[in-house]
């Protein structure tokens, strides 16, 4: 529905504040009190399925119905910002193939290991997890290694996108050329080829269940770019966690431009590479290499 | 782990187990001295030292520390420590502003900047005096940091300070204030502003609060900076005109004058902003656009509304643009089908409001488009022309409206509904006759039964009826949210039998039609809900008895006060309150101390009907509660009771409280509000 007609139930500041309350405490998503309205404009889609009448039924039914669980992930589907494209952030991925991959490479060989994970934390419609998956490929370090990238994500429907991997020009918007050819043109849009969405798993998680987040297993490099922004402080503390564990020591944390842990973990260290800064989970002194002098 | 081994790791060579001893330490900070405190603060590693900060930040020798840091944030050359420093002294020095004062005419020149900066993160307001004579001193780098300082503190004294420092001949401290006014939000007359504004760089950074200034003589500065060749400013200066044309309602035609004359590079400028702006800045565009009448920019503007970019004022003023804009609208049909959609709706409800203006042939032509259009391929379009009938829409139209209820699109039923629900009003037996024969099984069927409840007929209730077969239980659930318009005995019976459906918002929902029916007849399968193995059916069904207030029920509801579900134990306790059960009293004494929000507030809310004194007491403990919806429960119904008691307890919690809201609520609630 358009803004021509934005009729509907309204959302008042006190039923506002139990359903933010309520989605924060499912996924971590925070709005502030200056969002009633988006908050009202979405959730009415829900209310039209549903064929409730206001947001105070719309509260007890998340709060008692049997299917509240299902419907609380609907509502953070429609409440969710997915917003991605490929080659998102360029300085960032070249800081990825150029510095982190080889030391990533060095460590699994000194473990007598040719296995590299990673993993896109909240990956919305895939592009993200192609386009990693597509930078390991042409680095050529990797020949005969298992690769696993694995995408997750708390709605269905960009998961459902993700894995049909086909995209329109929108998510082409930072494309690189060299890469062109990791793309097959379809009736519906361009395809990524079949050998790179072999790399690729996606699965439904929900970043605040930290155990359900042990699926993951253990990784080398943890991508999560624009996703903590939606969350508070406690749930970004919680999602980090998570991705603490998840990190091989001496793993990498990547984040969006205008993320920084500062306020939010000590867990891990600043690495400085030579086109960004990110975050690292510390190996222990003892295993560090001797200082040069 | 042992003070010993605490110390070890304190003191080990990895910086990570550094920080975990620090972290511990924060677990028992009254444990901690203040020397190993300050050590932390200056450790190298940047993870220490935050870890360390949580600590400071809880010790009992506060003075102390403050007195250290300040001696710190001056003499220290650590980077590191300084700014640990600044931030614990944000957290711990409210009140201290006299110990600022002295450190500050202390310190050297070149340092004192760093204790302003700290004054600022206190959000102390009592800071304000002390900055306010650094914002006023000869040091340039001091009274920038002092602006900034006044910007964490904010309030209204703090923002007067900074206007009045507007003239001041420094640009690198004008622009300091200009930056710290932007971000407060601050509305700045036009005649204060202006003398800072005749700077260019200074200029280039105030377009927001030009257009906040709401004063016409603003816009031809905006209007330069709308072509500025940085995409941020003319972005800026499109957004702050859209701004100040919004706010000037006096003045706001003569602004629309001077924009719609304005040259070539600014209509060029807002073309693009229109098209690959930000959507902020679209949103200024579109609006400006719609206000200037320019045709040339309808596609857009267009495309901006399709693409839910456009606001609330911009539909308003393209509503506002009156029957000017049907010929152009009905130009865009050849254009792409969503934007043909809002063209379409958007003319035919300004011809239908403005009848009389508009001439015979464009309405023909909007009747037979919109005619057209309800057999369109894109549902898009389908919606916009069935939303069209709302309007337009007249006998000849109930059957193809009728077949769009059967489309798969759920944006095409609900127009076709809307429409439907239209005609019922103005032609009820021809809307009857078209649904006699619907498909209730289809995807439309619960469509369907929402337009048969406006008919209020004999022939509407017996389609209704078959509707209860359906396979699908979204339209049984209408179906039964439909028939209780009927409110007869057999239809009762009808009901009861869906308290029986396997779906349970089907049971849901006759067990709530049920309630509002005054036939006795509903009685019965409302006391068999009460046994439902699902909860919320159980509740439902103890709250439509206590509605229809069915005493007889009573101690089947007492029963479910011990329920082990809180939804059912809330409805009981409401229903008993209604029904006015002699055990109300003590169940509400009972609900008051239950861990559960929701059994908490039926304990409210039945306290609220017992006696003054009972009642006041009761209440009184819900102030006390941690949920804030709560306790604007118990604010609300302590309101109801208004007397000199409630106001002074409301008096007191207002002291105590920290939610905004509820604050705000107690507040206008004593005021009389």
């Amino acid at each position: 529905m358009t803004l021509l007609h934005d009729v509907g139930p309204t959302l008042d500041l006190k039923e506002f504040r139990l359903l933010r309350d309520f989605v924060n405490h499912f996924c971590g998503i925070y709005f502030a009190d200056d969002s009633a309205y988006v908050v009202e404009r979405r959730l009415r889609e829900r209310l039209r399925e549903l064929g409730i009448d206001d947001f105070s039924e719309y509260y007890r039914y998340l709060q008692y119905h049997p299917r509240a669980q299902a419907e609380l992930e609907a509502a953070a589907e429609v409440l969710t910002t997915n917003e991605t494209y490929f080659f998102r952030e360029a300085y960032q991925l070249r800081a990825f193939t150029d510095e982190i991959l080889p030391v990533v490479r060095g460590r699994a060989l000194a473990r007598r290991s040719k296995r590299l994970d990673v993993w896109s934390a909240g990956c919305s419609s895939g592009e993200e997890v192609y386009t990693i998956a597509m930078l390991i490929d042409a680095t050529g370090l990797f020949e005969g290694w298992d690769i696993r990238v694995f995408g997750n994500d708390i709605s269905r429907r960009v998961l459902r996108k993700a894995r049909g991997a086909t995209y329109s020009s929108a998510s082409f918007r930072a494309m690189i050329p060299e890469y062109e050819r990791y793309f097959i043109d379809t009736d519906e849009g361009r395809q990524v080829h079949p050998r790179i969405r072999s790399m690729c798993h996606f699965g439904h998680l929900n970043l605040m269940n930290q155990r359900r987040a042990a699926i993951v297993g253990r990784v080398d490099v943890t991508f999560c770019r624009n996703v903590l922004i939606y969350f508070d402080d406690a749930s970004r503390r919680n999602v980090l966690d998570s991705i603490y564990q998840r990190l091989n020591r001496g793993g990498y944390l990547l984040l969006g431009h205008s993320e920084s842990l500062l306020q939010s973990s000590t867990a891990f260290e600043i690495a400085q590479m030579s086109t960004d800064i990110v975050y690292r989970r510390p190996i222990p002194y003892t295993e560090l290499p001797p200082r040069r002098l | 782990m042992t003070s010993d081994r605490l110390e070890q790791a304190f003191h080990s060579a990895d910086p990570d187990v550094r920080r975990q001893a620090v972290h511990r330490m924060s677990l028992r900070p009254q444990r901690t001295p203040l020397t190993q405190i300050l050590d932390a603060l200056s450790d190298t590693d940047w993870r220490v030292r935050r870890e360390a900060i949580s600590l400071a930040a809880q010790t009992m020798e506060q003075d102390a520390l403050i007195d250290a840091l300040l001696v710190r944030v001056v003499e220290t050359d650590n980077i590191g420590l300084r700014n640990a420093a600044i931030e614990v002294l944000g957290m711990v020095a409210q009140g201290r502003a006299d110990k600022f004062a002295k450190a500050c005419e202390a310190a050297g020149e070149g340092v004192r900047k760093f204790l302003v900066e700290a004054m600022g993160k206190t959000r102390d307001p009592q800071m304000v005096d002390q900055l306010e004579l650094l914002l006023r001193g000869s040091d340039a780098n001091v009274a920038a940091a002092a602006v900034e300082a006044l910007v964490c503190i904010g309030g209204a004294r703090a923002e007067r300070l900074l206007q009045e420092r507007l003239s001041t001949p420094h640009l690198f401290l004008r622009v300091s204030i200009v930056e710290g006014l932007t971000r407060l939000g601050t509305r700045v007359l036009w005649e204060d502003l202006r003398p800072a504004v005749e700077d260019a760089i200074v200029r280039r950074i105030s377009a927001e609060l030009l257009g906040r200034t709401g004063d016409p003589q603003a816009l031809e500065f905006l209007l330069g900076l709308a072509t500025d060749a940085s995409p941020q400013t003319s972005s800026a200066a499109l957004r702050a005109i859209a701004e100040l044309t919004g706010q000037a309602e006096v003045h706001r035609a003569e602004l629309i004058e001077r924009l719609s004359a304005s040259n070539e590079s600014v209509r060029r400028a807002f073309h693009e902003a229109l098209l690959h702006g930000d959507t902020s800045t679209r949103q200024g565009a579109a609006y400006l656009a719609v206000l200037c009448r320019d045709e040339n920019s309808l596609e857009a503007v267009l495309h901006a509304v399709a693409d839910d970019v456009a606001n609330l004022e911009t539909v308003e003023a393209l509503r506002s643009w009156g029957t000017g804009l049907i010929e152009p609208l009905l130009m865009q049909r050849h254009g792409e089908p969503r934007v043909w959609a809002i063209a379409l709706e958007l003319a035919a409800e300004l011809s239908y409001r403005h009848l009389d203006a508009v001439p015979a042939g464009t309405r023909d032509r909007i009747r037979s488009l919109i005619e057209r259009d309800l057999t369109d391929a894109t549902d898009g379009v389908r919606a916009a022309a069935a939303e069209s009938l709302r309007w337009w829409g007249d006998a000849r139209d109930c059957r193809a409206l009728v077949e769009c209820l059967s489309s798969p699109s759920h944006q095409v039923r609900a127009a076709a509904t809307g429409a439907l629900e239209a005609l019922a009003k103005r032609v009820p037996a021809l809307v009857e006759k078209a649904l006699e024969r619907a498909d209730l099984d289809g995807p439309g069927g619960a469509d369907i039964a929402h337009v048969l409840s406006r008919l209020d007929s004999e022939g509407a209730v017996e389609v209704l009826k078959r509707g209860l077969h359906s396979s699908d239980p979204r339209t049984r659930r209408a179906v039964v949210q439909a028939l209780a318009m009927a409110n007869a005995t057999d239809v009762a019976q009808l009901i009861g039998y869906a308290v029986a459906d396997e779906d349970i918002d089907v049971q849901i929902a006759a067990v709530r039609t049920l309630g509002q029916m005054s036939t006795s007849e509903a009685n019965a399968p409302l006391s068999t809900a009460l046994d439902s193995p699902f909860a919320p059916i159980r509740a439902e069904a103890a709250l439509a008895l206590g509605r229809r207030e069915a005493s007889g029920a009573i101690p089947r509801i007492r029963a479910l006060l011990e329920d082990h579900e809180p939804v059912v134990i809330a409805a009981a306790l409401d229903a008993l309150a209604w029904l006015k059960d002699s055990e109300v009293a003590a169940a509400a004494e009972r609900a008051l101390s239950h861990s559960d929000d929701e059994v908490f507030q039926a304990g409210l809310r039945a306290s609220h009907t017992l006696p003054t004194r009972d009642a006041e007491r009761l209440l009184s403990l819900g102030l006390q509660h941690s949920a804030w919806n709560v306790r604007m429960l118990a604010i609300k119904l302590l309101l109801a009771l208004d007397n000199e008691r409630t106001r002074k307890l409301l008096t007191e919690a207002l002291a105590t409280e920290s939610d905004s809201m509820v604050k705000h609520a107690i507040e206008s609630g004593l005021l009389g509000g």
